[in-house]
């Protein structure tokens, strides 16, 4: 299937040039005419102009004036879209005129509740390069008081609505239906690859989470966690914050400064590399607007904002933008509060002949601002902290050649560098414990902890990220067919320069750190680990075909990406076919592929510890441990990058009243995720006994002649997981019913995952009495395939009176059931290996009802469905105290719908829905 | 002539007849005083209404008195000789109890001998007899630690101990004892309780998978979480009476725990909190391959015959039960079943050793408060109360028999089979001690 893919593809892209090349010079149509701001008559420069149908864009000079050239031999009916920061876009048909210039003015509203129309919900247009895209205006995510990027994307169709939760890292994963069984992701390795492989692209950068290497290590824990630091079950773990493995935290993206988002799940154009789940692509204002600040507070979280975007002269603009959030979300553990400041600038100028270039560049800064905490009740006088800082330079910008070979050629360089430091003191009360710090394989004498110690644990990353890329964009006609063909090269560079783990092994923390089976704690040099490079090459076609009220828009990319050595030829195809001007079919067919991390590649090396003698009367230096250290290095050279691949079908209808129905069909198949596969480790030790102490010299000790076996597991990330997804989303949309002078909004989201996990498991015999197991030391089981379905609907009526500037919005969620399973009861064990190391395969039929009966997995529950079909209702609020002011409210479950269930065998009571919560904020623009 | 020799023999005869009122051929007559007194396990105190007995060698009469209150029984005119003396003494249980304190189910026979005892005329003629009983009794549960010191100033579980003690006058050896925590359901359930519970809410182990219908499961049996055994070959670690063996999680002097190679010596936060175990008889060792446990070469270590966790560690809340037993077959062979409430039996079920009631020799119920009781353990024949420590975890209090008698420096301990009566609650442990 996928050569057949890339030579059709190839074939379509080049049709084009060869035709290109037997025709004349090619001739234009041109569009021109003058933006203005609606309440001043000034004009509006750098807005940006785009023929929807066709791709084509430019944007305004300092004098407000725009000029569009659209090959003469394309439509001649289009629709010109204007857009300017802080104002409501403007779309027009157009009727051009064949060899003379079509001149159109256009005036831009400030945006605001007291116009005619608002829109807070997720819209999807069908007009987007991917089919599926979602688009979140500015007036949505006002709505929905969002304080990050992460709370902006609830309105996603599927997506629950949730209190905001600033204590830990937030991520995002698309289309996928996670197994939760008693409140635990059983699928948690899946939602974090899928997370991973969400690229956060904002204002072209990608934002990526490669270099981060702030977490333990896998090849001890298991999995590919953040360093949390564990509470004693006092208000639940510390969540430290670190997200390495998982996406980008997303709280390091305040929504104030956030013009749009673009959620792209489907099929993504083939200019985004490096991703798997999807991208979602966030523009931040840029151009002239007022000066805005806010104020919002929300169950012991308070954020304030300001933002400006200065006009300087020459049609340039400086836009500044500051966020300081200050979160005490439960005031009983001071531990969990902590502060956050982010500030960005964009300055965007304009260049060249007759200012034609643009060029932006932006910088962003981020920081949590505290320092140590400790909390006065904690009996273990903890002092924890938990600093991330990022610096982003970001410079792109736009060459209008406005030649044959070249409309335009847009570029794109940075440089982001974070500084991550997670800190963890604390006052040790323990037995005391053997401990070692051979760094080298072989026998070695020990020490001894003291038993009552201070210690410290530390985790300094310095993820660095560089990347470039160009390319280069120019339309050409061909009879009817438009294609606008545009190629690129991307070059990204990712390592990590900080200190790394610094532990030290001869103090360990016990409970959290100290020999995880076998596994002593080491320091670990990042710095030591080598940079990662991703290099790209894409061709991508967009092609139209105009005939009657028909039209084919089909948009053809095929994508290139080296990483780590792998290469991969990734096709992008989507196709819209316009039947007529309100109804749409589509179709879409991608591959794209997701680097690994630095933290999947190097892992770290392992230090196994066997205890062969250990005696202990008090006194160090009568006491004697021997211990063998085995050192493991767990990387994975053939880590290969996780595809996915995505089949998408889906209708769109529009009416000319303002109805509009969207329907989508998707299979989405993910491979070579990564996750923590167990590795079986079995040494043959010497045994040693004591020989006769003498007293104030530490006792000898000498071979019994006898060996002994130890076998130890550990993790090595591989490419195990297998997903697909198959699901379905409906979107409906009422234009504003006069009468109610409200809109209603639907979506319905039906998610259907298949888990597939080629990983090991093993149990370790636990009861030594049972004299059937007394031969067996650890069995060996496959991982269950799981399967997990949810279905959601979010209802939303949104009543807007203009004259008043009011928006209430009353938001419904409806969770028709969520059913998860294991596909095939993996209760039945593969083998298992004897004390002595050696293993024994055991086939099913033994375990059904032969001697290996109790080899069975225990599974405690096998299905686990939703037991009834629950809503939850929120309420959003929002009125304009004239021209300065804002003041919105929201409240969340506000008729505190809160069913249970107890469930009697297990005696937990689980309660759906969270409880009310209220906020408002109060938005001041001069 | 011949009238006169006539009366001068009736005058020399008349001599001899008042010489042979005088003259009586008797043997000698003497005094004996015996002194009747307990040995020194009951503090060598004198011994009232004893039945004293003096049995003449050689013409096998015997003479008997009764001790008087100063323990003396004197016999005033007996014959001068070589005689066995003996004492002797029964109390009924109920006289025994009033006596030492300690129930006993059969009457309780004090005995003395002396042999070959010469009473001589004209001598006090002393005779000391020390009574000894032949009491069969058996090592009791002393103290129990387990509620932990300070989590953070100071041992937190690591020394817990369990202390036995000989309450009997004689010997005992306590070789091959096995102590035993025993198992049951430690949550107070509300509600409607679920199939697998008795009415009193402790588990119903006729329901364990593989119980045979035809025992008792919840009547004659107990279930054991965790067993150890003392080691040795019979006599090799004897009990004197009044001395006790304590039975340390991890024998170390837990107040300075680690002396460093320089001579440092490492201390908890305050010392005061916890205790020195570095003399305790024996310890559990768990050697299980981790860091976990610690090994004293000086401390013999426990036989573990069924461990549960890491270490032998009892619950702080003190939620456990304690008993000992002799068994003359090994008790890792003794049958075993899962909690009631396993559904169906797979590689990591814990099973639990069902130990019968009838070989228990002493066993202890302990809760977390008076007002919080989880289902009982024990039966009431074998623990009618509970223990519990007051301040409740990490307080570092223990829970101690009271003293009922004390004879000299032997105490006896209160064993009436109900621990609300029989223990007490010590704000420090006193390993070894009172």
């Amino acid at each position: 299937m996928r050569p057949f893919t890339i030579i059709l593809v190839l074939a379509l892209l080049l049709s084009g040039r060869f035709t290109l090349q037997a025709q004349p010079v090619q001739s234009y149509n041109t569009l021109t005419g003058n933006i203005l701001a609606a309440e001043s008559r000034k004009p509006l420069p750098a807005a940006v102009l785009e023929i929807v149908e066709l791709g084509v864009r430019t944007a305004t000079n300092e004098a407000g004036e725009y000029r569009l050239r659209v090959p003469a031999s394309a439509a001649r009916q289009v629709t010109l879209r204007a857009t300017y920061v802080g104002r409501q876009d403007v779309e027009v048909p157009i009727k051009l005129v064949a060899d003379a210039e079509t001149r159109r003015d256009l005036q831009l509203p400030l945006r605001s509740l007291a116009l005619a129309d608002v829109q807070v919900n997720a819209t999807r247009s069908g007009q987007q390069v991917s089919n599926s895209t979602i688009t979140l205006g500015r007036e949505a995510i006002e709505q929905t008081q969002a304080y990050s990027l992460g709370d902006v994307l609830q309105l996603l169709p599927g997506k629950v609505l949730l209190n905001t939760n600033l204590q830990g890292a937030q991520a995002i994963t698309l289309r996928s239906a996670p197994v939760v069984t008693r409140g635990t992701d059983q699928t948690a390795a899946f939602s974090q690859n899928n997370a991973f492989g969400t690229a956060i692209i904002v204002d072209g950068a990608t934002w990526g989470n490669n270099g981060n290497l702030q977490a333990d290590d896998p090849g001890r824990r298991g999995v590919i966690g953040s360093f949390s630091v564990p509470d004693n079950s006092r208000g639940g773990d510390y969540a430290s914050g670190s997200y390495a493995g998982s996406s980008l935290d997303l709280k390091q993206i305040p929504a104030n400064n956030i013009e749009s988002v673009e959620v792209i799940q489907g099929v993504p154009s083939a200019r985004y590399g490096d991703l798997s789940s999807g991208a979602i692509i966030v523009n931040r204002q840029a151009g002239r607007t007022p000066y805005r600040v806010s104020t919002r507070t929300q169950s012991g979280t308070t954020e304030l904002t300001a933002s400006k975007g200065i006009g300087l002269a020459n049609g340039n603009a400086l836009n500044v933008s500051g966020t300081f959030v200050n979160s005490n979300p439960e005031p009983q553990f001071k531990t969990k509060a902590f502060n956050r400041l982010t500030l960005g600038t964009i300055y965007t100028a304009q260049f060249g002949p007759a200012r034609r270039h643009r060029n932006s560049l932006a910088f962003d800064a981020h920081s949590t601002l505290d320092d140590a905490r400790t909390d006065p009740d904690d009996q273990d006088t903890r002092r924890t902290y938990s600093r991330d800082q990022r610096l982003a330079l970001s410079n792109r910008g736009t060459l209008n050649l406005l030649r044959p070979w070249s409309e335009y050629v847009s570029y794109q360089f940075g440089a982001s560098y974070s500084y991550q430091d997670t800190y963890h003191y604390r006052f040790e009360n323990q037995q005391v414990k053997p401990v070692s710090d051979a760094m080298t394989t072989g026998i070695s004498r020990g020490s001894f902890t003291p038993g009552v110690y201070d210690v410290e644990q530390r985790i300094i990353g310095r993820p660095l990220n560089l990347y470039a890329r160009a390319d280069n964009t120019l339309f050409w006609a061909t009879g009817a067919w438009s294609h606008t063909l545009t190629g690129g090269v991307s070059v990204s560079y990712d390592r990590n320069l900080g200190a790394g783990r610094l532990f030290n092994p001869l103090r360990p923390i016990t409970s959290v750190q100290a020999n995880v089976d076998g596994k002593g704690t080491r320091p670990f040099d990042f710095s030591s680990v080598p940079g990662m490079v991703q290099a790209g090459a894409f061709l991508e076609n967009q092609v139209v075909r105009q005939w009657g009220p028909r039209r084919l828009v089909a948009n053809l990319g095929l994508r290139y990406d080296n990483q780590n050595g792998f290469s991969t030829l990734a096709p992008r195809l989507n196709a819209k076919l316009f039947l007529s001007e309100a109804l749409q079919l589509n179709a879409a067919y991608g591959v794209s592929a997701k680097a690994p991390g630095l933290i999947h590649r190097y892992p770290g090396l392992l230090y196994f510890e066997s205890p062969l003698l250990v005696s202990f009367n008090g006194r160090e230096n009568e006491s004697l441990y021997l211990v063998h250290t085995q050192v493991v290095n767990p990387a994975n050279p053939n880590l290969r990058p996780a595809r996915a691949r995505t089949l998408e079908v889906g209708m769109n209808v529009r009416s000319r009243r303002g109805y509009a129905l969207s329907v989508t069909a998707y299979r989405k198949q993910d491979e070579d995720g990564f996750s923590v596969n167990q590795r079986r480790l079995q040494l043959e030790l010497p045994e040693y006994r004591l020989a006769s102490p003498v007293p104030g010299q530490p006792p000898t000790a000498e071979p019994t002649g006898q060996q002994r076996v130890y076998s130890y597991n550990y993790g090595v990330v591989e490419n195990n997981l297998r997903t697909t997804n198959y699901g379905l989303e409906l979107l409906v949309r009422t234009p504003k019913l006069r009468a109610l002078q409200t809109s209603f909004d639907l979506s319905t989201a039906y998610t259907n995952s298949y888990f597939l996990s080629a990983g090991r498991l093993t149990y370790t015999r636990k009861d030594p009495l049972s004299a059937e197991f007394r031969d067996i030391e650890q069995v060996v089981y496959q991982q269950a395939d799981r399967n997990g379905q949810s279905a959601l609907s979010t209802v939303s009526s949104t009543t807007h009176l203009s004259r008043l500037g009011l928006v209430v919005t009353l938001r419904g969620q409806l969770f028709w059931g969520s059913w998860s399973s294991r596909r095939e009861p993996f209760e039945y064990a593969q083998g298992f290996y004897r004390p002595s190391g050696q293993y024994v395969a055991v086939s099913r039929a033994e375990q059904q009802n032969g001697a290996y009966q109790n080899l069975r997995n225990p599974i405690d529950q096998e299905e686990e469905r939703q037991p009834f079909v629950y809503g939850n209702l929120h309420l959003r609020l929002a009125k304009e105290l004239g021209k300065l002011a804002r003041l919105s409210f929201f409240a969340n479950n506000f008729l505190n719908l809160r069913p249970e269930q107890f469930n009697r065998d297990t005696q937990v009571l689980t309660v759906y829905n969270q409880n009310p919560t209220f906020g408002s904020e109060l938005v001041l623009t001069f | 002539m011949k009238h006169l020799s006539r009366l001068l023999c009736l005058c020399l005869l008349l001599p001899t007849l008042w010489s042979c009122d005088k003259d009586d051929p008797e043997t000698p007559a003497a005094q004996a005083q015996t002194t009747v007194t307990f040995d020194a396990a009951y503090a060598n105190q004198v011994a009232e209404a004893v039945e004293v007995k003096l049995e003449n060698i050689n013409t096998r009469e015997s003479l008997t008195a009764t001790t008087d209150a100063q323990g003396q029984a004197t016999f005033g005119s007996i014959p001068a000789g070589a005689y066995n003396v003996t004492a002797r003494l029964e109390m009924s249980p109920a006289q025994f109890l009033t006596f030492a304190g300690v129930q006993v189910s059969a009457p309780v026979l004090f005995q003395a001998t002396a042999q070959n005892q010469t009473i001589t005329p004209g001598q006090t003629n002393a005779v000391a007899l020390t009574l000894k009983a032949g009491t069969s009794g058996e090592l009791v549960i002393k103290q129990l630690y387990y509620a932990g010191s300070d989590r953070v100033n100071g041992a937190q579980s690591r020394d817990q101990f369990i202390e036995l003690y000989n309450n009997t006058d004689a010997v005992l050896y306590a070789d091959g004892l096995y102590l035993a925590q025993i198992e049951g359901n430690r949550t107070i359930p509300t509600g409607a309780l679920p199939g697998h519970l008795l009415p009193s809410g402790q588990y119903d182990w006729s329901k364990s998978i593989g119980m045979p219908r035809t025992v008792r499961a919840n009547e004659d049996f107990v279930y054991t979480r965790a067993l150890w055994q003392i080691p040795g070959t019979g006599q090799q670690y004897p009990v004197q009476p009044g001395q006790s063996i304590v039975i340390a999680q991890t024998a170390l002097n837990h107040k300075a725990p680690y002396t460093g190679t320089d001579g440092t010596v490492v201390t908890v936060r305050d010392p005061s909190l916890t205790i020195d175990l570095s003399t305790a008889s024996f310890e559990a060792y768990y050697n299980q391959g981790l860091d976990s446990d610690l090994d004293n070469p000086a401390v013999p270590n426990l036989r573990l015959v069924q461990t549960f966790g890491t270490d032998m560690i009892l619950d702080n809340a003190g939620r456990d039960g304690f008993a000992i037993f002799r068994s003359t077959s090994d008790a890792a062979t003794f049958n075993k079943y899962p909690r009631p409430n396993t559904a169906s039996v797979s590689s990591n079920t814990n099973y639990y050793y069902q130990v019968p009631k009838s070989i228990l020799l002493d066993a202890v119920e302990c809760q977390e408060s008076s007002t919080q009781l989880v289902p009982k353990k024990f039966t009431a024949e074998l623990d009618a109360g509970y223990a519990y420590c007051p301040r409740g975890r990490y307080t570092s209090q223990a829970v101690i028999r009271k003293v009922v008698r004390t004879f000299g420096t032997r105490r006896i301990l209160q064993d009436t089979n109900n621990s609300t009566n029989d223990f007490q609650a010590l704000n420090l442990p006193v390993p070894f001690g009172f």
